[in-house]
C-alpha cells in the first residue's frame, strides 16, 4: 500500500498542501480530482517522492519513502510524469526498455524487448516501435512515456505487489486512447497493481476509478467512491461549475454533465461575458 | 494507429510475441558495434600517422621495428638512431597527451550534454576552462611577483598545478551556487556557471592587460592550446587523472540514458540522481582540469565530438562514451598533425586547428538538424 498521511506541504507561509491523506491499496485505482491549482500535482509530487512533505510522511509497503532505496521503490512503483522532455533521438522501443533498467545489472536482454513492445502494444504505439521518439506528435509521446512505465513495473506478477502513479496520463489523448489507457490500467489493478491517477476529466474518474480524492484548495474536499462523491452539490463546490449528474446509460457509474451558465441561453454563441466566465467562473456567479 | 486489440491481453507477453523481430534492436548495436571498431582502426591509423609524420619521417614498418626491438622481436625494417630518439623523446609522449586529453575532453563533453540533457552544453560550461586560465595566466603574469613563494616552491610544476586547482576550484565554486538542502539545481547551474565564467573571464583580462610582452605570448600561446610542452613528465600526470576519470564516467551511460528523461525521471528509474550529479561533475573536473593544466585551453572538442557520434551510433550513452574517446583522441592527433605540420618549421596552436574545422562543422551539423526539425 502507499499511504500518505496527513501531509502538508508549504512553500513560504501558503500552504499548497493542507493536511492531506490517501491510502492506495494493490487491486484499486485511486483517482485525485480538483480544479486547477487544488494541490492535485503537489500531492502526486510527494506520493512519488519528488517532494518532502513539510509535515506528514508517506508510506510505501509500509515503510517510510525515505527508507527506501531509489532502485527498491522503482522496483515496485513506476511513476508517469504529467510531460517528459526527451530531446535525444532515441527510438521508441529504446525509449521503452529504459523501464527495464531498475531490473537490470547488464543490458537488455531479449525478454526485456519483450516486455517493452508488449507495454507498447498495450499503450497503442506498438507501430511506432522504430520511429524515432522525438519526431512523435505529443499524445503519442505521452503513450510512448506510459509504455515505459508499463515495462518498469511489467513482470509484476512474479514479485509482489507494483503500483502505478499516473499524472494525467489522459491528458493529450483523443477519446479512444483516453478510455485504452485506463483500461489498461484497470487491467493491470485487476492484477493486484495499486494506480493512482491525478485526472481532469471527472468521467473518466467516475468510469474507471475505485475511489475518488477531491481536491480544494490544498485540502481534501471529500472523498470516496465516484457515485457518492460526485454530488451536483460538491462539484459545483469544486469547480465552481453547475453541473447535473445523471445516472450513465451504459454503465454502473455517475454522468457528470455541466450546464450553460446561468445567463446563457442554451445553443448561443460564446460571449466575451461567456468567454471571462471560464477564465474566473467565480465572478460569473455574481449575479 | 495500431489498432492491435490487444487490450484485454495480460502484460505478460506471449513468447510467440517476443520472437517476431527479436534482432530488430540490435541493428543499433550491430552498427555500433561497427563505428566503435572502425574508430578503433581510426586511432590505430593516426597514432601512426602522428608518430611518423613529421620533420624527421619515420616509415610504419620502422615504427613497428622500433617497438620490436624494446620486446625482443626481430622485423626486417631498419631506421636511424637518430629516428628513434625523435620517436621516443618526442613524438611518442605528444601522440600519448593527444589521446589522453582528446578522450578525456570528449567523454566528458559527452557526460555533460547528458547531466545537462542539453546537446550544447561543453564541459568548460561549469567554469572548468575559464578558472583553469584564470589560475595559468595569474601564474604568468605573477608567478616573479606576488606568487614568487609559490613558483620558487614548485618550479616548473607551478603553471599545470595551478591551473588544476583553478579548474576544480571554479567547478567547486559554481556547484555549491547551484546546490541547496542536497539538491542541485540543473538550469542554476548553467547559470551560475555564466557568471562565474563571466567573471574569471574579466579578471583574466585585467591581468593580461597588466602583463609584459613576453608574458602576453605566453598567454596566447598557452589560452590558444599548446600540445609543444609534451613530455613524457607531462604525460604521466595526466595519466592518472584522465585514466581515472574517463574510465569512471564511461560507467555512468546507462544511468546517463535515463537522465535524459528528465531528472526526476531518472530518480523514479532507480538512479541515485544527487550522487551521480555531483560525481559526474568532479570527475568532469577532473579531466578536463588535468587536461587544461598541461595543454591550455582545446575548444570545440568536447562539443562537437559527442554530437558527431551521435549522427552515426544514436543517442545511447553506452556506444557514445567509448566512441567518443576513440574518436577525441584520434580527432586530436588529427588536429595536432596538421598544427605542427603546415606552417613549417613554426607550429600553429592546437586550440586554432580546433576551431577552425569545429566551428564551421558544428554551424553546419546545426545547419542540417535545423532542416530535419530534430536536435542532434
Amino acid at each position: 500500500m502507499i499511504e500518505a498521511e496527513e501531509v502538508s506541504v508549504h512553500i513560504g507561509r501558503k500552504a499548497l498542501l493542507n493536511r492531506v491523506s490517501i491510502q492506495v491499496r494493490p487491486g484499486e485505482i485511486v483517482a485525485v480530482v480538483g480544479p486547477n491549482g487544488s494541490g492535485k500535482t503537489t500531492l502526486f509530487r510527494v506520493l512519488c517522492g519528488d517532494l518532502s512533505p513539510s509535515t506528514g510522511a508517506v508510506w510505501l509497503e509500509g515503510w517510510r519513502l525515505d527508507d527506501w532505496a531509489s532502485a527498491e521503490q522503482a522496483r515496485k512503483r513506476g511513476v508517469l510524469p504529467q510531460s517528459a522532455t526527451l530531446d535525444f533521438p532515441f527510438t521508441v522501443l529504446e525509449v521503452a526498455v529504459m523501464g527495464r533498467m531498475p531490473h537490470l545489472e547488464g543490458s537488455e536482454g531479449s525478454t526485456d524487448y519483450a516486455i517493452a513492445r508488449a507495454s507498447l502494444g498495450l499503450a497503442g504505439v506498438g507501430n511506432l516501435e522504430d520511429r524515432t521518439y522525438t519526431t512523435l506528435s505529443g499524445g503519442e509521446r505521452q503513450r510512448v512515456q506510459f509504455a515505459r512505465v508499463l515495462t518498469q513495473i511489467g513482470e509484476h506478477q512474479s514479485e509482489g505487489r507494483r503500483y502505478l502513479l499516473l499524472d494525467e496520463p489522459t491528458s493529450n489523448l483523443d477519446l479512444a486512447h483516453q478510455h485504452r489507457i485506463l483500461s489498461t490500467a484497470r487491467g493491470f489493478a485487476l492484477e493486484s497493481t495499486g494506480v493512482l491517477a491525478v485526472l481532469h476529466d471527472l468521467n473518466l474518474a467516475a468510469q474507471y476509478a475505485d475511489r475518488v480524492l477531491v481536491l480544494k484548495e490544498g485540502e481534501e474536499l471529500t472523498s470516496g467512491e465516484p457515485s457518492v462523491v460526485f454530488t451536483e452539490g460538491v462539484i459545483e463546490r469544486a469547480f465552481d461549475v453547475r453541473v447535473r449528474v445523471i445516472p450513465h446509460p451504459a454503465m454502473e457509474c455517475p454522468l457528470i454533465v455541466p450546464l450553460p451558465e446561468a445567463s446563457e441561453k442554451p445553443g448561443t454563441a460564446p460571449t466575451v461575458g461567456g468567454l471571462m466566465s471560464g477564465v474566473e467562473p467565480g465572478k460569473a456567479y455574481g449575479h | 494507429m495500431g489498432a492491435t486489440g490487444e487490450l484485454s491481453s495480460g502484460p505478460i507477453p506471449e513468447p510467440s510475441e517476443a520472437g517476431i523481430d527479436a534482432d530488430r534492436p540490435d541493428r543499433r548495436k550491430k552498427r555500433a558495434v561497427v563505428v566503435l571498431s572502425g574508430l578503433g582502426v581510426l586511432l590505430a591509423g593516426m597514432t601512426v600517422a602522428s608518430v611518423g609524420v613529421g620533420a624527421v619521417a619515420v616509415s610504419p614498418g620502422q615504427i613497428l621495428a622500433m617497438f620490436g626491438e624494446r620486446v625482443g622481436v626481430w622485423m626486417p625494417w631498419t631506421f636511424q638512431p637518430q629516428q628513434e630518439a625523435v620517436v621516443t623523446a618526442i613524438r611518442l609522449p605528444r601522440v600519448l597527451l593527444n589521446v589522453l586529453v582528446g578522450a578525456g575532453l570528449s567523454v566528458s563533453g559527452a557526460a555533460m550534454q547528458g547531466l545537462f540533457r542539453n546537446p550544447l552544453a561543453d564541459p568548460g560550461l561549469v567554469g572548468v576552462s575559464s578558472g583553469g586560465a584564470l589560475a595559468a595566466v595569474s601564474v604568468i603574469v605573477l608567478g616573479a611577483t606576488v606568487l614568487e613563494g609559490l613558483t620558487s616552491a614548485l618550479g616548473m610544476f607551478t603553471l599545470p598545478l595551478a591551473a588544476f586547482a583553478g579548474s576544480v576550484v571554479t567547478t567547486v565554486i559554481v556547484y555549491r551556487l547551484s546546490s541547496a538542502r542536497g539538491r542541485t539545481i540543473v538550469a542554476t547551474m548553467l547559470l551560475a556557471g555564466i557568471a562565474v565564467n563571466a567573471l574569471t573571464g574579466s579578471v583574466t583580462g585585467l591581468l593580461t592587460f597588466a602583463a609584459t610582452d613576453e608574458q602576453l605570448r605566453n598567454i596566447t600561446f598557452w589560452s590558444l592550446g599548446n600540445m609543444g610542452a609534451a613530455t613524457w613528465t607531462s604525460v604521466a600526470s595526466v595519466t592518472p587523472f584522465i585514466l581515472i576519470a574517463v574510465s569512471l564516467l564511461v560507467r555512468y551511460a546507462r544511468p546517463l540514458n535515463a537522465f535524459l528523461l528528465g531528472e526526476a525521471e531518472a530518480g523514479h528509474l532507480g538512479v541515485p540522481v544527487q550522487r551521480m550529479k555531483r560525481e559526474i561533475v568532479t570527475l568532469t573536473a577532473l579531466a578536463v582540469g588535468a587536461s587544461v593544466a598541461v595543454t591550455g585551453i582545446i575548444g570545440f572538442v568536447g562539443l562537437v565530438v559527442p554530437h558527431l557520434l551521435r549522427l552515426t551510433v544514436g543517442p545511447d550513452h553506452r556506444y557514445l562514451m567509448p566512441g567518443a574517446a576513440l574518436l577525441g583522441a584520434s580527432l586530436l592527433m588529427g588536429a595536432d598533425l596538421a598544427a605542427r605540420t603546415v606552417v613549417l618549421p613554426a607550429e600553429l596552436p592546437i586550440g586554432i586547428v580546433t576551431a577552425i574545422v569545429g566551428a564551421p562543422f558544428f554551424l553546419y551539423l546545426l545547419l542540417r538538424s535545423k532542416q530535419t526539425m530534430q536536435l542532434l
